[in-house]
Formats: structure tokens, C-alpha cells, sequence
């Protein structure tokens, strides 16, 4: 059972649990500034918030006990109101206490917010928000493994995300522990998306949480709100990739289209007619210079396709010969071209060299079907050459086969771009910005246990 | 990203296709119409535009 599984379809939670019909809620003053305080953690929290003057009362004191006091020039409201109850995963929870943290790196502070859920057969559960983005934890039913400076749980292996110390900034509400103003707690996240692992560490004890990403919609969609949704702004740590889930879809959709440019381009080559319409050989002399000839009519056939010429001539020796040609048709229409065959050899610092050949092919497009003939009026230096002019219809080309290759292979360089952009993206915010390539989780169990002392943190 | 793979997909293979059916050439040739047929026993009436810019 992977970690997704446990958040989803762990046995109790998949099994809803009948909620109380109507909250089941206490109210008391506050012993700070006399505002009533409403409690709807069913006596099993030990610390309120209040929400007019930011005590902390300690509920565990018969004399409610002021333990510490929240000077926050900003009050944080709560974008899911204190109160609210939504079914979250099959579950009725309702929302009883909300805090702010912040962390600072470099100079700059980071806040987050967590919101306190309460069943009172489910115990607690926490929603984490960051920047939009948003998810659903509970605490671990058993200790995860060390893996490297990552993390195994349930048989799979969370990769190390951040470690930071942080501070608690804003409270509101109840809470299962007596909260204190700049609380301070060391938390390691872990993350294999759409699961987090997150251990928060204080000099007493060690919690061990789980979480899954979960969509805002979802969200408002439970609980009911009405505001609008707050944007997502960059990517969160396990905030699953639009891309890797079709990866494996687009790379196969990727591959059929490789293989429709095969399929097509061989179903064109085998059915072209590739048919020699006309052949002669022709010889030219110095006296000839200038002068043009015609050949006989010959027919081309089939659709509009191409004609290739096929030109060989013999000898050049360190020569050329230029054939301006033109393929005439019967109702007056020329297609008008040139073409060289050159070549040239020789011996340069005692090395042979040579450049050109005897033989050329020019392909020309679409000429629909009908009588043709060629004219023909070559030039050259040399004193006499021979030449042989093949003319086909409807040759098949590899031309645009290896171009279309190339323009499907964009796709693929594409889908990468975007999955790497998408990733580095995630990682940029952590402590291993720019190395997502080589932090990818193998499948071997590390089997370091986890040796810390925990307590959990939730399942009371 | 899907939908657009099939699009592009397609249209690549749908230019590839018309591309060699229809014998597509990158070489370049000029298109002359109403040659007269008087040509075939005048040859030397026509004048290459090839012949003249590419080696006159």
C-alpha cells in the first residue's frame, strides 16, 4: 500500500464514520479580554486562541490561564472559517483552530498556514496552504525508515525536500497542545508527489506526518465556500506534475506517430509509379555551342507528381558541362532549369584530390499528366562530351520522410522541456535547487530505521 | 499538452503525406506558359532564363 493509498483508503477512513448531527460546541469567556470563546474540540484540546485579543488560554487549568498572548499587528482571517465543516476523503471534519508559521531563509521570511480538522472519530487532521497551493496530512501510523537523506514509508521512497526551523506567528482557535507565541519547531519535508512526508522535530518530542496533495476546488467544494480561490502561484513541493501522470500516454502517443510517418511515407513509396517515361544519350561537340534540341514526345502519366532527371555525362576530366533544360508540355507549358555536372581532381602537397561526380538528378513537382518533351541546350569547354538524360515520373522521396522525422522529434524535446521546467520549478524553492535529474528515488529499501523517539502527534 | 501533440502530430503527417504524393521539390525551376509550338522546330527560339543569369 503506497502512501497515496493510506491518505485515501486506509480502512477507517474509507468507512465514514457518522458525524455529529449538529456541531457539538461550548463556550466560555476569555479570561484575557472577556470575548466568548466557542470550543468544538469536544474537550480533547488543550489550548484556545481568542480571537478578539490573541490570548492562548490553557484549557487544562481549571483557572484558564492566560499562557501566551499573540501581538500580531496583522490578523489572519482564515481562508476556510473557524467552524466550518466539510467531508474531506469520505469524512465529516470540521475546522477548530487555525495557525500561521513562517520560516526565513536568507533574509526572507516564508508563511504558510495550517488548519486543525476534527472528527470525533477520526481525531485530528491537518490542511496545509501555501501560496494556493494545498494538503491534506495526518499523522504516521508507524515510524518511516531513513533512506540516504531521504525517507521510506510504505514502500516508497520520499526524496529530501527542505529542512528549516519554524515559527509560529498567528493562532486562532483550539488546539491539541499548549501553543506558545514564536513557538519554534526543526521540520524536514520529504516529498514523492503527490505525497509529502513531513517531520517536525522540538527538543521534546518528534512527529511523523503524512500528506497528500489536494485540489482547491475539492476543497471549497466540501466545505462549501463561497469566496473566490486564492490563484496558485509557482509550484509546491508535492504538487503532482500535469505532465508525469500522461508522460507515459504522450510517449506512447509520441512513438504511434513515429510510426504513421513510417506507415505513410512506406504506403507512398511502394503504390509511386517510379516510371522512366523517357531515356537517350546525346553527345555534344565545341561545334554545337549554342545550339538548343528537342527531344521526341513521351507521356507522363498518373496524377500530379513529381519528374526526376537523371543526368550522367562522360568524360569531364577537369571540366563541366551546363544543360539548360526545359520540360515542355504538348499545351505550351515549360518548366525551365539548369543543372552543372562538374568534376575536378588533381594532386595538392602531394595528396590526390577531387570534387563532383559525373551524374546529377533534379526533381521537379507536381507536373500534371499529359505529352512532354525536352529542350535541351548544353554548354561546356570541353571539346566533346556524352550525356544521358533518364527522365521518371512519380519518384518516391525521402526528402520530406527525414524532415517530418525531425519535426516530430521537436515533441518529444518539447515534453521534456516542459516536464523539466515544471520540475525545476519544485525544486527551486528547496534545498537542492537545480538537481531534480539526479534526485530520482530507486526502488531499494533502505533498511536504516528510523531511530528517533515519536509521539504521535494527532492520534489522540 | 495531449491535444496538442495530435494536432501537430497530424498536420505534420497530413504536409508529409500531400509533400510526397503530390512530389513536392525544394528545387527551384521557373514556370513558363504559351511556349508556341513552333518551338519544336525552332529550338533555339526559346531562351533559358536559367542560361542567362546562371551562366551566361
Amino acid at each position: 500500500m503506497d502512501g497515496k493509498q493510506e491518505i485515501m483508503a486506509e480502512p477507517s477512513l474509507t468507512a465514514p464514520t457518522p458525524a455529529p448531527a449538529s456541531p457539538q460546541v461550548k463556550t466560555l469567556k476569555c479570561s484575557g479580554c472577556g470575548s466568548p470563546i466557542t470550543l468544538r474540540g469536544m474537550e480533547r484540546t488543550e489550548s484556545v486562541a481568542c480571537e478578539a485579543c490573541g490570548s492562548v488560554i490553557d484549557l487544562t487549568d481549571e483557572n484558564l490561564r492566560i499562557i501566551s498572548t499573540f501581538q500580531s499587528k496583522i490578523k489572519h482571517k482564515p481562508l476556510i472559517p473557524l467552524g466550518s465543516r466539510g467531508r474531506i476523503r469520505g469524512d465529516l471534519f470540521e475546522v477548530i483552530g487555525y495557525l500561521r508559521r513562517a520560516v526565513t531563509v536568507e533574509g526572507v521570511d516564508y508563511e504558510w498556514s495550517e488548519y486543525l480538522l476534527f472528527n470525533p472519530y477520526k481525531g485530528f487532521r491537518w490542511l496545509s496552504e501555501y501560496n494556493g497551493h494545498w494538503s491534506f496530512l495526518k499523522t504516521t501510523t508507524h515510524i518511516p525508515r531513513k533512506k540516504g537523506d531521504g525517507a521510506r514509508y510504505l514502500d516508497k521512497t520520499f526524496l529530501h525536500f527542505q529542512t528549516a526551523e519554524s515559527r509560529v506567528v498567528f493562532v486562532l482557535g483550539e488546539f491539541y497542545w499548549k501553543v506558545q507565541a514564536g513557538e519554534t519547531c526543526k521540520f524536514t519535508d520529504y516529498i514523492s508527489p503527490p505525497m509529502i512526508l513531513s517531520k517536525e522535530q522540538t527538543a521534546q518530542e518528534t512527529d511523523w506526518s503524512i500528506g497528500e496533495y489536494i485540489e482547491p476546488e475539492t476543497l471549497w467544494s466540501a466545505f462549501k465556500l463561497t469566496s473566490s480561490i486564492p490563484a496558485r502561484i509557482g509550484v509546491a513541493p508535492n504538487q503532482p506534475s500535469p505532465y508525469a501522470g500522461q508522460a507515459s500516454s504522450l510517449w506512447k502517443l509520441i512513438g504511434y506517430l513515429f510510426l504513421a510517418a513510417v506507415f505513410i511515407h512506406l504506403a507512398i513509396f511502394f503504390l509511386s509509379q517510379n516510371k522512366l517515361a523517357f531515356e537517350n544519350r546525346f553527345t555534344f561537340q565545341q561545334k554545337d555551342k549554342g545550339k538548343a534540341i528537342v527531344t521526341e514526345f513521351f507521356e507522363i502519366t498518373g496524377h500530379p507528381s513529381n519528374v526526376v532527371i537523371k543526368t550522367a555525362a562522360a568524360p569531364l576530366d577537369n571540366s563541366w558541362l551546363f544543360l539548360n533544360m526545359a520540360l515542355i508540355s504538348e499545351d505550351g507549358r515549360a518548366y525551365d532549369f539548369g543543372r552543372e555536372i562538374s568534376y575536378y581532381h588533381g594532386t595538392e602537397d602531394g595528396s590526390a584530390w577531387s570534387e563532383g561526380n559525373f551524374s546529377d538528378e533534379a526533381t521537379l513537382p507536381t507536373v500534371p499528366p499529359g505529352r512532354y518533351y525536352l529542350r535541351i541546350e548544353p554548354e561546356s569547354p570541353a571539346p566533346m562530351v556524352n550525356y544521358h538524360i533518364q527522365v521518371y515520373r512519380d519518384v518516391p522521396q525521402w526528402s520530406f520522410f527525414f524532415i517530418v522525422l525531425g519535426a516530430l522529434c521537436i515533441l518529444p524535446i518539447l515534453l521534456i522541456w516542459r516536464l523539466a521546467r515544471f520540475e525545476g520549478a519544485r525544486w527551486s524553492e528547496s534545498d537542492h535547487p537545480g538537481t531534480m535529474w539526479m534526485r530520482i528515488p530507486d526502488s531499494t529499501p533502505e533498511e536504516e530505521e528510523g531511530k528517533e523517539k515519536t509521539k504521535g502527534k494527532v492520534d489522540r | 499538452m495531449k491535444k496538442f501533440i495530435i494536432v501537430y502530430g497530424a498536420a505534420v503527417l497530413l504536409l508529409m503525406g500531400i509533400a510526397e504524393y503530390r512530389g513536392w521539390s525544394l528545387m527551384s525551376y521557373e514556370e513558363q506558359k504559351g511556349v508556341p509550338k513552333s518551338l519544336r522546330e525552332n529550338p533555339g527560339s526559346y531562351r533559358s532564363s536559367y542560361a542567362r543569369v546562371l551562366h551566361k
